[in-house]
């Protein structure tokens, strides 16, 4: 069977071979709901996560550092670099301020010992990001946004990392369907 | 004169009359009319916010946004199932698969889709992609981030599998013509 064989086969399996082309009022519809389209549904930190869980367990993030680390290698450091003033709020996030991250994966919390959470990498969105994460805890004082971002344990965040800062407004946070689809239309 | 929002809506009107066909025949190919329709707006509206970022062949990089919005709204569904299932409701969440054969009918295109569906996910998208899509070598490396000659290479080796179930037993052998197949 040669290739053309296989093929006509194929697509003779198509189950859609017909599909009537879209009617131009429909397309004229579509174009002005998508023109029109309200800012997404940005990511917002769970208010609920400031409450939840052990006090122990959990660190915020924002006024830390992040360590990207191979276990044994010297560590990557990168620190925080709050934006804006202390009534700042974060802008939107969008797959383009996204995009801009020097690096960006999604990471399950491991354990967290003496300030310092360590995350297990378990996806790889942009930039050069080692198997195991650390991030120490800032001082709380220095999250300007009123938001922290905290990590707890068994939890998987989407984190990035811009200019070697994770900023506590980067649009990190615990995944989520809704960020993880800004992150894929950023990295996909 | 025509403003920059005018203009940028005649950049997306441009873009989205390129796409729009190739996109909808993707998505309703691989899932319901409803969920189809909701992710098409949904890859539009991606596509209108990096309308700055369009490549010079747009159909692949939309279908690529359509591919990640669809695998979300799979995601969500099958979460929403597991809570219909905890609070005991009984709604069908269950989706019919497009491409399941018609009952009772053993033709060759039952055959094939049966044989496709054997086939790992990855080879049997990359033959649906360049047959049912009509994806160019060119347009499946864009899509899948990856070179052209992976793609030949991948995609030769996805035929010779798919050759090799149609030769299982079981497999009818081509007729050479679409069958009506008997119920």
């Amino acid at each position: 069977m040669t290739d053309d064989d296989l093929d006509r086969r194929l697509r003779a399996a198509d189950p859609l071979p017909d599909l009537p082309a879209l009617r131009p009022d429909r397309l004229d519809q579509l174009l002005e709901d998508t023109v029109t389209s309200t800012a997404p549904q940005t990511h917002r930190r769970p208010r609920a996560l400031l409450l939840a869980g052990a006090a122990a367990a959990v660190v915020a993030v924002g006024g830390g550092a992040l360590w990207l680390t191979t276990g044994d290698g010297d560590p990557t450091v990168l620190t925080a670099q709050p934006v804006g003033g202390p009534a700042a709020s974060c802008a939107a996030i969008t797959p383009e301020t996204l995009a801009g991250s020097d690096v960006a994966f999604a990471a399950r919390v491991t354990g967290v010992e003496g300030g310092t959470v360590t995350l297990e990498t378990t996806e790889r969105f942009a930039g050069d990001v080692a198997d195991t994460v650390e991030v120490v805890q800032g001082d709380a004082g220095d999250v300007v946004d009123g938001a922290p971002l905290e990590l707890q344990p068994g939890t998987t965040y989407l984190l990035t990392a811009d200019g070697g800062t994770i900023g506590s407004c980067s649009g990190s946070g615990a995944d989520s369907p809704e960020l993880r689809a800004l992150f894929e239309a950023a990295f996909g | 004169m025509r403003t920059a929002p005018d203009q940028r809506r005649a950049d997306l009107e441009r873009v989205v009359r390129t796409v729009v066909e190739p996109v909808r025949r993707y998505l309703h190919r691989r899932t319901d009319a409803a969920t189809a329709d909701d992710v098409l707006g949904e890859t539009l509206v991606v596509l209108w916010r990096r309308l700055d970022y369009v490549p010079a062949d747009p159909v692949p990089w939309a279908i690529g946004i359509a591919r990640l919005q669809l695998a979300n709204a799979e995601r969500g569904r099958h979460r929403r199932g597991r809570l219909a299932l905890r609070f005991g409701r009984t709604e069908a969440t269950a989706v019919p698969d497009p491409t399941e054969p018609v009952a009772g009918r053993l033709d060759d295109v039952a055959v094939v889709r049966a044989a496709l569906g054997r086939l790992r996910p990855a080879d049997a998208e990359l033959l649906r992609l360049v047959t049912w899509d009509e994806l160019t070598t060119g347009q499946v490396a864009e899509l899948l981030g990856i070179t052209t000659n992976a793609v030949a290479i991948r995609l030769h080796r996805a035929r010779g599998r798919l050759r090799e179930e149609l030769g299982r037993p079981g497999a009818r052998p081509d007729t050479g013509q679409r069958g009506e197949g008997t119920p």
